[in-house]
């Protein structure tokens, strides 16, 4: 036939790049395997957020405590601050895993376009 | 069965004492020279053409650079495109201090927290004094949350100003955990297989290299995490609030 032996049009290839592409969307949205791998991991993660917090608020608590001579006041402060801090840090990760817009971020630009997004480039 | 935390004891290859203070030459301080050696050959040698066709190594290189090109231009934003290269190197140096460390006998520096902890820090001081840069006394307004009640404001500042302070501590803790882990466990499965002989031994020996794979997919994510990381404490010194 004498009309395969003209090359694609680029439409052709477009359309077919397109729907292979949906498709590739679709099946990635319906496995949810991988999601809850990253539950895992994204819970470990505020854990270690969280824990980061703790640590520092014990340093830098007992730290002043040598330095004063006060002895349990700013253990004690700190503890309580440093697990607060972490907790926001941990809230903020979670939030930014999440794809909701944190607290931080509200220019519109988030995170999640990263699956989709980069699709052109390699 | 062998020690699994052998592994990460530093040994000096070449002792320097300087006044007083030990500088040696380690297996550490090998490296982290090979692992910058390695990098910085791998750039130049795959742009060594400018081909306008690349070859393997070329767009190995251009991957390596779209990829973290659009990491810090969805997370940071495009402003933050001026520390690209900062940002870069920081990529660099830990993928490949991580992924050297999985060859057998290899150190991994980055299971050590002093280094990952001064690697944050620096990110923590670069950060921090490009937000003081770009936006003078302004920068200490991101410590206010905004919204809040004035009559919250005693308590919630110092949470904002730890929380901002410890991000260098979490930022280290992870990536030093999760290599230490790996390579830890690693180490304990090998010693099993070593342990139990050439028959039972399949068993431990089989989980080593899971584990092998899973090292490699760990090395990358970590230094990738690690990264992004940087790119959003960047994007919250450049955009404040």
């Amino acid at each position: 036939m004498a009309q395969d032996e003209r090359p694609p049009s680029f439409e052709r290839f477009d359309a077919e790049l397109a729907r292979f592409r949906e498709r590739r969307r679709r099946r990635a949205a319906r496995s949810g395997r991988k999601r809850a791998r990253s539950a895992y991991s994204s819970g470990l993660q505020a854990g270690i957020e969280i824990f980061a917090g703790l640590l520092g608020g014990l340093a830098l608590g007992y730290a002043l405590d040598a330095w004063t001579g006060l002895r349990p006041l700013f253990l004690v402060l700190f503890l309580i601050l440093g697990g607060a801090a972490g907790l926001l840090n941990a809230y903020r990760e979670l939030r930014r895993m999440d794809g909701t817009p944190g607290e931080r971020r509200r220019d519109g630009q988030q995170g999640n376009g990263a699956s989709g997004g980069r699709d052109g480039t390699g | 069965m062998a020690n699994p935390l052998e592994q990460f004891e530093i040994h000096p290859i070449v002792p320097i004492l300087v006044g007083g203070v030990d500088v040696s030459f380690t297996n550490a301080s090998l490296w982290m020279a090979v692992a910058v050696a390695s990098a910085y050959g791998f750039v130049m040698l795959g742009t060594r053409h400018h081909a306008l066709v690349p070859g393997r190594l070329q767009s190995m290189v251009e991957l390596a650079y779209e990829f973290v090109a659009g990491m810090v231009r969805e997370n940071a934003g495009k402003e933050a495109m001026r520390y690209f290269p900062w940002i870069f190197t920081l990529f660099m140096l830990v993928f490949f201090g991580n992924t050297l460390g999985i060859i057998p006998g290899a150190f991994t520096f980055t299971s050590h927290i002093i280094v990952t902890f001064t690697l944050a820090i620096g990110v923590f001081i670069g950060t921090t004094a490009v937000g003081i840069y770009l936006h003078g006394l302004r920068f200490f307004t991101f410590f206010v949350p905004p919204g809040a009640p004035k009559l919250m404001l005693p308590l919630l500042v110092p949470i904002e100003i730890l929380s901002y302070c410890f991000r260098p501590i979490s930022l280290s803790i992870r990536l030093f955990v999760n290599m230490m882990a790996g390579h830890t466990m690693l180490k304990i499965f090998v010693g099993f297989a070593i342990a139990l002989g050439i028959l039972l031994g399949l068993l431990p020996f089989s989980v080593t290299v899971a584990l092998m794979g899973f090292e490699i997919v760990v090395a990358f994510l970590q230094a990738y995490i690690f990264t992004v990381l940087t790119c959003l404490y960047l994007h919250d010194t450049i955009h404040l609030h």
